[in-house]
């Protein structure tokens, strides 16, 4: 590695040890790891724990492709943010948390937006089984009155 | 006694009534509806609860922080957060949180309460449910009272909203007149003092046309606002006297208008503020338009003429309402034949609405003002009105009385402008869906019959439920307070009347 490259490279470590050199301005997207070089308490490399490495891959795409595409159009990043958030439908948990704990605000925009829409026009009934994981009977025994009373239509 | 109505003088439970609305409120809601829009809705509605039953779960919500869990839901539309209030007592907590409202107000700039009608016997139930945590930092620009205690005002027995502009509200309770600027995402109360008479001498003068002309930043934050109120004169004159009340300095001061016509003001209905001018109507098909910030003087502008002038004159300006809505103003009147009562009349009857859209171009040339109402959209299309079934009381004849037996009913409305919904913020019940505020869309409908009918197709009503408790915002009625939707904006013009 030249020095060069060494003062815009960022090197970080996920949880389970693998490394990712990125350049500066695109680790500086989170907003833990900016502090983290403005305060100089980074050496070369940066610890990235709770983070496993197939989450900080995706990650470190998306900003890359933020950063890259800051001049390009709006309506590109959008559709590669639709894509990449349905990519990552089955670790969307890890990488909602990540980008939470990391402070990505773009990623985390992007994200909740998706989950928004998941939910979004959903009766009160689905997102208590499909998104709180409430089971059939509880809410029967625990809630079945005020279910009754909810769910009535006015009609 | 109802004066007139001889068709809706059967009062069923007439002998609970005391006619001055201590205590009984009803529900009603009113319906923009048409038949062939309420199947599918229940098609709907039918189809998600078939889904509900598959046990996979989807995303888990639960195990997510809270702060993350208020990201997502701080996305959501209105209608969706109210419903989303029921899923458990965790997420009931956090939507109604005062944390939650303020970050949604900050994040969605572009929704405003519309209307607010408020019907409770006594002020303090108002007072009750507003002022606790009435602790948030108050805008650096102004300075905010809080009411201070319920005692302090249990004495008072009418409370009014006369006027909301951006959000905030104007209201004023009875006996003694008191000022309320009142900030109901926030609860914040700003109680303005009392206006000085000239003369104790004199007998002391009516004043009516109470407005607010709010001044905002660029972060759609009110730094500064006027209220306006106009001495009421019964025979015409070319010098109205005003009382405004400016934020900064804290004060009421008067001001002696001159006009360059004679006018009368009539002496129901609420002015309305356009471009940043108060505009009151007066009799002869015209507004006074006055500029609080310039002082310039007033401006006399000609309606159009197509209007229902005489009926206007006849009931003095009572079944009009008139407000800004993105750029335009959209004018709302009840057609004649239906005008035996003060709104509608409240049955399952259909009732008849004008409804018109004034696009005003070059405002500022008084010249040419004349000619450039353009009509966006007029006609007339049905109202139905609805009960919730929850009521099983008749109250048709209950809640909606002639001016002289005491308060219409209200409620406030939120129009949430991106989804396009108006909510009732009281309950959360969804007054209209897809309603209309794109001018695109005013202009594709005829004024013909199948416009009216496809307009009001779009315009159907969600049936909602109620929630018990309040909703996202202020909670200004009993539980069982009565809902109109927009329609029944008409009716409150009856209210702001001192």
């Amino acid at each position: 590695m030249s020095s060069s490259l060494e003062k815009n490279m960022l090197i970080l470590r996920s949880s389970d040890g693998e490394e990712f050199i990125v350049p500066e301005v695109v680790a500086v997207m989170s907003k833990a790891i900016k502090n983290m070089v403005e305060d100089e308490c980074a050496s070369n490399t940066i610890p990235v724990p709770n983070v496993d490495a197939n989450i900080l891959a995706m990650v470190i795409e998306f900003c890359k492709k933020h950063d890259e595409s800051e001049a390009e159009a709006a309506s590109d990043l959008k559709t590669f943010d639709s894509e990449f958030v349905n990519r990552g439908q089955e670790a969307l948990y890890d990488l909602i948390t990540a980008a939470n704990f990391r402070d990505v605000k773009e990623l985390l925009d992007a994200l909740c937006q998706n989950v928004a829409e998941m939910i979004k026009g959903k009766s009160v009934h689905h997102i208590r089984i499909q998104f709180l994981g409430y089971q059939l009977f509880e809410i029967l025994t625990s809630n079945f009155i005020w279910n009754i009373w909810c769910d009535r239509d006015f009609d | 006694m109802h004066s007139g109505g001889s068709t809706h003088s059967t009062n069923p439970d007439g002998g609970g009534d005391d006619g001055n609305g201590g205590g009984d409120c009803r529900q009603l809601t009113l319906c923009l509806t048409s038949n062939n829009s309420l199947p599918s809705q229940t098609e709907v509605s039918s189809g998600n609860s078939q889904s509900d039953d598959q046990q996979v779960v989807v995303f888990d919500l639960s195990s997510l922080p809270e702060g993350l869990l208020q990201e997502i839901l701080v996305r959501l539309s209105l209608k969706s957060l109210f419903s989303f209030k029921r899923v458990s007592s965790e997420w009931k907590s956090m939507i109604s949180s005062r944390f939650f409202s303020r970050l949604y107000a900050s994040r969605k700039l572009n929704f405003r309460i519309m209307y607010r009608y408020v019907y409770v016997s006594y002020f303090w139930e108002i007072v009750d449910r507003l002022n606790h945590e009435s602790h948030a930092c108050p805008p650096e620009s102004f300075s905010v009272l809080y009411l201070s205690n319920t005692r302090e005002y249990s004495f008072g027995h009418q409370f009014k909203v006369l006027a909301v502009s951006k959000g905030l509200l104007l209201c004023c309770m009875l006996a003694p007149l008191t000022y309320y600027i009142c900030d109901p995402v926030t609860k914040e109360w700003v109680t303005l003092p009392r206006p000085d008479y000239r003369s104790i001498t004199r007998r002391r003068p009516t004043y009516v046309g109470e407005g607010f002309v709010p001044l905002a930043n660029e972060d759609n934050l009110v730094t500064s606002y006027k209220v306006i109120r106009i001495e009421w004169h019964s025979t015409e004159s070319d010098d109205l006297q005003l009382q405004t009340f400016y934020s900064e300095t804290g004060e009421w001061s008067d001001y002696n208008l001159s006009c360059p016509q004679r006018v009368k003001l009539f002496k129901c209905g609420s002015p309305f503020v356009f471009n940043g001018a108060m505009h009151w109507f007066a009799y002869g098909n015209r507004v006074v338009a006055f500029d609080p910030y310039k002082f310039e003087g007033c401006r006399l502008i000609d309606l159009p003429n197509y209007r229902d002038i005489e009926s206007e004159n006849q009931y003095n300006g009572s079944y009009r309402l008139c407000e800004e809505c993105q750029g335009k103003l959209r004018y709302f009147e009840a057609a004649p034949d239906i005008a035996e009562y003060i709104c509608f009349r409240v049955s399952d009857e259909d009732v008849c609405l004008h409804y018109c859209v004034f696009s005003i171009s070059a405002y500022g040339d008084p010249e040419t003002i004349q000619r450039n109402f353009t009509t966006l959209y007029s006609g007339c299309f049905l109202y139905r009105m609805r009960r919730p079934n929850c009521l099983n009381r008749n109250i048709s004849t209950r809640s909606m009385r002639p001016p002289s037996r005491g308060p219409l009913p209200m409620t406030v409305v939120v129009f949430d402008h991106s989804a396009r919904d108006i909510v009732c913020s009281e309950c959360s019940l969804m007054l209209e869906s897809y309603s209309i505020d794109e001018t695109s869309e005013w202009r594709t409908f005829a004024p013909d019959g199948g416009g009216v009918r496809s307009f009001c197709r779009r315009h159907s009503v969600l049936g909602v439920r109620l929630l018990t408790d309040g909703g996202l915002f202020t909670v200004f009625s009993k539980p069982n307070g009565v809902i109109s939707n927009s329609s029944g904006c008409v009716s409150v013009l009856r209210k702001r009347r001192i």
